[in-house]
């Protein structure tokens, strides 16, 4: 975690000793179990809260909103983010890397991608987040509207007139 | 093209007036209406319930943006998802036209939809308003747009009544069209989020809302008095009359203040403007979260707005002078259109402030140190204490809430002439319920020395100090300049902080003190 400063920095490395022995239960949608590290956790802005508001931690966390396929992807993320290191210029490469793989293999498989955006939205997983977005984003860019169209399986609804319209406003833009 | 007032979603547009005239002749012209309750706001909107919000006389076509309001072009009409369910399967049988529009991509909660569209360019954005109609729908969201021309011009912007407009207008090479660029006029795209953030910047700020008013008001008051009923215990205050010296009172009209600062810029949210290009757009905008000219600068800009007017009595002792140019930011001019404002925060650096309207009107609501607002979040390390929602959305799904609270918050309309005095670590919520200017100063008093002392010695303090460069040595520098200029002052406040609380200690009952515990009250470092 990137800190502003060496106080907070020592901080936030007090607290993940303190709290890194401790485990921590989700349970997706359908009733499956998942033991991670609080370490791990934490990267859910959602999870860091409740845990911090003394919450629940011996009985775990169920996550309405999430079906075990996408929270074992979402956890392999958490585990990589928070159970290991970024402080040298080798380690936060390794870390890109492993980004780098990881979005490539969920790129792969779009239903999955947008299952793990939504999870990432809920839990407030900000990295995850933001790389399954940028993700989303690079396949629109650069498309014409029926490239768009093709890419997405998008039916074309628009009028004759409406397009005209559309290409008037889109010359200008 | 047919009108998009013809909406069936807005029946309270009954009357569009063609000319917008921005908080003046609001509500002469209409009927007073029973308020009704509901939980489903969002609901009683679809079902056309006109009791339940007033729109602006000058509402925007529909939400979408895509459309001039102004100019009566077309607009995209978003509807919340209980329309769908009411309609029964949606006008002609269609459905949403959501879901074939956006294939792929349907699963996609609209607001992560436009925060992956946040991340295109204009290029990519028009390309994918084309695709089909829905995603013309999601693509013309104004705030994406308003995010592209802050980042690609700045404040260097001519608005043209949408963000959308304003975009594609400065990239034809600044050129007037002879006919506006006009938006497709769609329905059948159901969304609560879309709508939701229509709703938000075209609704009238609800009666109930503004008639609560629960500030103590003083007249003529002593600087004692204010001191030991007001400063001391730490509580707000509205003073009325205060301002009479104030030559800015009368001077300052829009003709006056756009010769005085021309080719001046002030700070605009994120980029500079001018005055008379920010105008432009406070003029014609209507947005959620308008953008408010805020300068910290102004009287080194326009020194002549610095002489207009004085620092009431009351707060003449201004404690981080000692600091020279080294000090914190501390005075402000303020000039924003109806409807913006500042959400839930507290003041920076633990000082106290004074807001002073000079033209204008607006609407305070203010919680004391202990109570944290409805809705809002603070971080445990106090480092983020901003509140998530915008203002609107504060008062539409927040304010009934603290209806029942024990501790209500302390509420009024703050109107030209009068100030309001707002105690550190008090919550506060803003919103010019018109066209305002107002003058507000953050200082310190030996009132709230050791307070303001202690909170700059946090461990955090890099994160939490504002104003300044130099976040991190700024106590001690802070603390040396006091005890240079006024030796044994910090000494002295210590001792009598500490007699005070024995004091008090003698008199507060158990009970009370558990009371006080439980509410984890403010602490002073005693």
């Amino acid at each position: 975690m990137a800190t502003g400063s060496g106080a907070a920095a020592a901080a936030a490395d007090a607290e993940e000793k303190e709290s890194g022995s401790r485990m921590i239960t989700l349970t997706s949608n359908e009733g499956k179990a998942f033991v991670v590290t609080e370490a791990s956790a934490r990267q859910s802005a959602t999870i860091r809260s409740m845990v911090d508001d003394g919450g629940c931690v011996d009985k775990g966390f169920p996550l309405p909103n999430v079906d075990s396929k996408t929270l074992a992807r979402v956890i392999q993320y958490c585990d990589e983010h928070g159970n290991k290191e970024a402080h040298t210029v080798d380690e936060r490469a390794a870390l890109a890397k492993f980004d780098k793989d990881f979005i490539a293999e969920l790129d792969a498989d779009k239903a999955f991608l947008y299952d793990v955006t939504m999870a990432a939205n809920y839990l407030h997983i900000q990295g995850l987040f933001a790389l399954t977005t940028q993700c989303i984003a690079d396949t629109i860019k650069g498309k014409t509207p029926e490239e768009i169209r093709t890419a997405f399986g998008i039916e074309y609804d628009l009028t004759a007139q409406d397009e005209e319209e559309i290409k008037e406003e889109d010359t200008h833009a | 093209m047919p009108s998009a007032f013809h909406s069936l979603l807005l029946p309270a547009i009954r009357n569009p007036k063609p000319s917008r005239r921005r908080g003046r002749g609001r509500g002469g012209s209409k009927r007073p209406k029973k308020t009704t309750k509901s939980k489903n706001r969002l609901a009683d909107a679809a079902a056309g319930d006109a009791t339940s919000f007033h729109l602006k006389t000058s509402a925007r076509a529909g939400p979408g943006g895509a459309g001039s309001g102004r100019r009566g072009g077309g607009g995209c009409l978003v509807q919340p998802l209980g329309n769908l369910l009411l309609l029964g399967g949606g006008e002609g049988g269609g459905g949403n036209l959501r879901d074939a529009g956006l294939g792929a991509l349907r699963p996609l909660p609209d607001d992560v939809l436009l925060d992956v569209l946040g991340l295109l360019a204009a290029r990519d954005l028009a390309r994918l308003s084309a695709a089909s109609r829905a995603l013309y729908v999601v693509a013309s969201h104004d705030p994406l747009w308003r995010a592209l021309v802050l980042d690609e011009l700045g404040g260097d912007f001519a608005f043209s009544g949408s963000w959308r407009a304003t975009y594609i207008a400065a990239a034809s090479g600044g050129r007037a069209h002879l006919l506006p660029p006009r938006g497709l006029e769609i329905r059948g795209f159901y969304s609560d989020y879309l709508f939701q953030s229509w709703l938000c910047a075209n609704m009238e700020m609800r009666p109930e809302w503004l008639h609560r008013d629960t500030i103590e008001r003083r007249r003529g008051m002593s600087v004692e008095q204010f001191v030991s009923e007001f400063e001391e215990p730490n509580r707000p205050v509205l003073l009325e009359g205060c301002l009479e010296s104030w030559p800015a009172l009368q001077k300052w009209t829009r003709e006056h203040l756009l010769k005085v600062s021309a080719g001046k810029e002030f700070a605009v949210g994120p980029v500079s403007m001018t005055l008379d290009r920010y105008l432009q757009y406070a003029d014609n905008v209507q947005e959620e979260r308008p953008l408010y000219l805020f300068d910290a600068k102004f009287t080194e800009k326009v020194p002549e707005m610095g002489r207009d007017y004085e620092v009431p009595a009351y707060f003449r002792e201004d404690l981080f002078g000692v600091l020279g140019e080294e000090r914190p930011d501390h005075r402000w001019v303020i000039i924003g259109p109806a409807g913006s404002g500042s959400s839930f925060h507290v003041d920076p650096n633990s000082t106290s402030a004074w807001n002073a309207v000079i033209k204008g009107a607006k609407k305070w609501v203010m919680f004391p140190p202990e109570v944290v607002p409805p809705g809002v979040h603070p971080s445990a390390d106090g480092a983020e204490v901003t509140s998530p929602v915008s203002i609107m959305e504060w008062f539409m799904n927040f304010y009934g809430a603290c209806k029942t609270w024990e501790k209500r918050p302390v509420e009024c309309i703050c109107r030209a002439g009068e100030v309001v005095f707002v105690p550190n670590g008090w919550w506060h919520l803003v919103i010019n319920l018109e066209e305002s200017i107002a003058i507000t100063q953050n200082y310190v008093s030996r009132r709230n020395l050791l307070n303001v002392l202690d909170f700059l010695k946090r461990p955090n303090a890099s994160e939490l100090v504002s104003g300044t460069t130099d976040r991190v040595n700024l106590h001690d520098k802070f603390l040396n300049a006091i005890d240079m200029t006024y030796p044994g002052m910090i000494k002295q406040l210590e001792l009598e902080a500490q007699q005070k609380a024995a004091a008090r200690k003698k008199k507060v009952s158990l009970w009370e003190s558990a009371v006080d515990a439980n509410t984890g009250g403010f602490k002073f470092s005693f």
